[in-house]
């Protein structure tokens, strides 16, 4: 309650402000803002923003300042309101100020959005990409991508004749959340809850992405790595080192788009991920938009002995995807979308209930497959 | 085998391309001081894209854009940035989520952004071919 009265506050204030100054010809600060509500429903298990029972409580909204004080210093912060069926938070997405040397160079320094991938910086907004959600293997909550890193980064561009290259490298610490199979947690200690979610750190971290723009029309690619010393709120989880790589192509016309990441993670020696998507979407006309996704990941346990584990526990390690999608366009800030996403694997696919994972674990069976349908609205302004 | 597929579906859904291009009318337009006398199609871009924030003296670029209810935005968007609208809508929101960037000031009218560009000696903006320019505004042609 607390949290949700900061945030009106924080509403109201950014409003109050805006009839002042908000993109009128001599604006410094600028209001922005993202959100969306959805409906999931799956044949069995809980994925994602979905149950089986159908899930209303799925509603965001995220509000974006920025300043510009002086010329060459920017001051940017995004707040963000969730709301789920477990729980309902406030969130401060990003605030770091930027000091612009020039095109090439720019000190970044607070929280900053995490430059990683493709969707990385734009982590929840619905109107950037052809799904409700992002791919579950690079951007769901396992570690490859948080929302932020705090500490203190240096970006620019550089054109280098028909090319161009985005860079930027960063220092500090990336904090975020990590869901995982209660039979999956740790090593020495199992639970019975269908998933867990715990906080995680990668503390000493340092990292980069490089993006570049060819002199194709419409073709980016890239890649993002960083590095840092991983540590969790759970006591019985040791700190390990993580290292994770990853590579992106985009090609992004005015109505057809293709994309596709792949990423790597290794955490000591405790569990390494082998990640990947594809996406394509097309627009029909100027609303009417065709989407499609394959997504897949792969969990290795390196000097874990499956055979002496749970019969189940392997099908906890993958997940296999095949999204279609529709979206109704009213504008480029405002979307209608549908899609049935076919889910292979219970990495991300969990029972809904403890009765139903101590009957897995009973009888040694657990549905592998799992049915969603997702139906909402995403807009921004 | 499914992963295979998914990449031959996807990869034949190339052949849906469509492409089109606009042949309209618009000229960019600089405050009179400024020295720029004419720039290429892909540093107009860069202008107001943001991709590049300084004039060559060092001086912050003020871009100006018309509203997309005005015809000649959607004109100026596919002649100079070879894009449409809704592309370049979706360019500003990323920019904008990422904290790296705000779209440029957005005007109605021709006038409006003569105005603009009169009152401001390191904007740049964009209005009709048949636009009278006012004093302390001039045109500055655009190269391939």
């Amino acid at each position: 309650m607390q949290r949700t009265r900061v945030f009106l506050f924080t509403i109201i204030a950014a409003f109050a402000a805006s009839t002042a100054f908000a993109q009128t010809a001599d604006s410094k600060i600028d209001i922005h803002g993202f959100g969306g509500w959805a409906y999931g429903k799956t044949d069995g298990h809980k994925f994602g923003l979905a149950d089986e029972d159908g899930e209303y409580d799925n509603a965001e909204f995220a509000l974006n300042v920025a300043a510009k004080p002086v010329d060459k210093l920017s001051v940017v912060a995004q707040m963000r309101f969730e709301s789920g069926k477990d729980d309902q938070q406030v969130e401060l997405d990003y605030a770091f100020a930027e000091w612009a040397f020039n095109d090439a160079a720019r000190v970044r320094v607070g929280r900053v959005k995490h430059p990683f991938g493709i969707y990385g910086e734009v982590f929840d907004v619905g109107t950037v990409r052809p799904f409700y959600s992002l791919p579950a293997s690079l951007y769901g909550a396992n570690g490859f991508t948080a929302r932020a890193y705090n500490g203190a980064g240096v970006t620019g561009t550089v054109p280098l004749g028909a090319w161009s290259v985005q860079y930027d490298v960063y220092g500090g610490q990336i904090e975020g959340d990590f869901e995982t199979p209660g039979l999956l947690s740790t090593a020495k200690e199992y639970f019975t809850a269908p998933s867990i979610t715990f906080g995680y750190r990668v503390e000493d971290s340092f990292g980069g992405r490089l993006n570049i723009t060819s002199p194709v029309e419409g073709l980016t690619f890239g890649v993002s790595s960083y590095s840092g010393q991983s540590e969790t709120d759970i006591s019985s989880v040791d700190p390990a080192k993580r290292d994770v790589y990853a590579g992106h192509v985009d090609y992004t016309l005015d109505r057809f788009a293709i994309r596709s990441e792949v990423g790597h993670l290794k955490n000591g020696d405790d569990f390494n991920v082998d990640s990947g998507y594809i996406e394509t979407s097309y627009r029909l006309d100027d609303h009417w938009q065709l989407a499609a996704r394959w997504d897949q990941l792969d969990v290795t346990l390196p000097g874990t002995n499956l055979s002496k584990l749970p019969k189940i526990f392997p099908q906890l390690l993958d997940h296999r995807e095949a999204a279609l999608g529709l979206n109704y366009w009213f504008s480029p800030n405002m979307v209608v979308r549908g899609s049935f996403h076919r889910i292979d694997g219970n990495r991300f696919a969990f029972p809904d209930t403890s009765g139903e994972v101590v009957s897995a674990l009973t009888t040694g069976e657990l549905d592998r497959k799992t049915n969603m349908i997702v139906i909402g609205a995403q807009f921004s302004f | 085998m499914m992963f295979k597929t998914a990449i031959t579906l996807l990869l034949l859904s190339i052949v849906m391309l469509s492409a089109g291009t606009a042949n309209a009318a618009v000229k960019i337009v600089v405050h009179g001081s400024n020295s720029v006398s004419s720039i290429t199609k892909a540093k107009a871009a860069d202008l107001f894209l943001k991709r590049v924030t300084r004039w060559d003296n060092g001086h912050a670029v003020t871009p100006v854009d018309l509203s997309d209810k005005n015809p000649v935005r959607g004109a100026f968007s596919k002649e100079l940035l070879g894009k449409e609208v809704a592309w370049v809508k979706s360019y500003w929101q990323k920019m904008i989520f990422s904290g790296r960037a705000t779209p440029p000031v957005e005007l109605s009218t021709d006038n409006e952004v003569l105005e603009f560009v009169r009152n401001n000696a390191d904007a740049v903006g964009y209005v009709s071919e048949g636009a009278t320019l006012p004093g302390g505004v001039r045109a500055v042609s655009v190269s391939e």
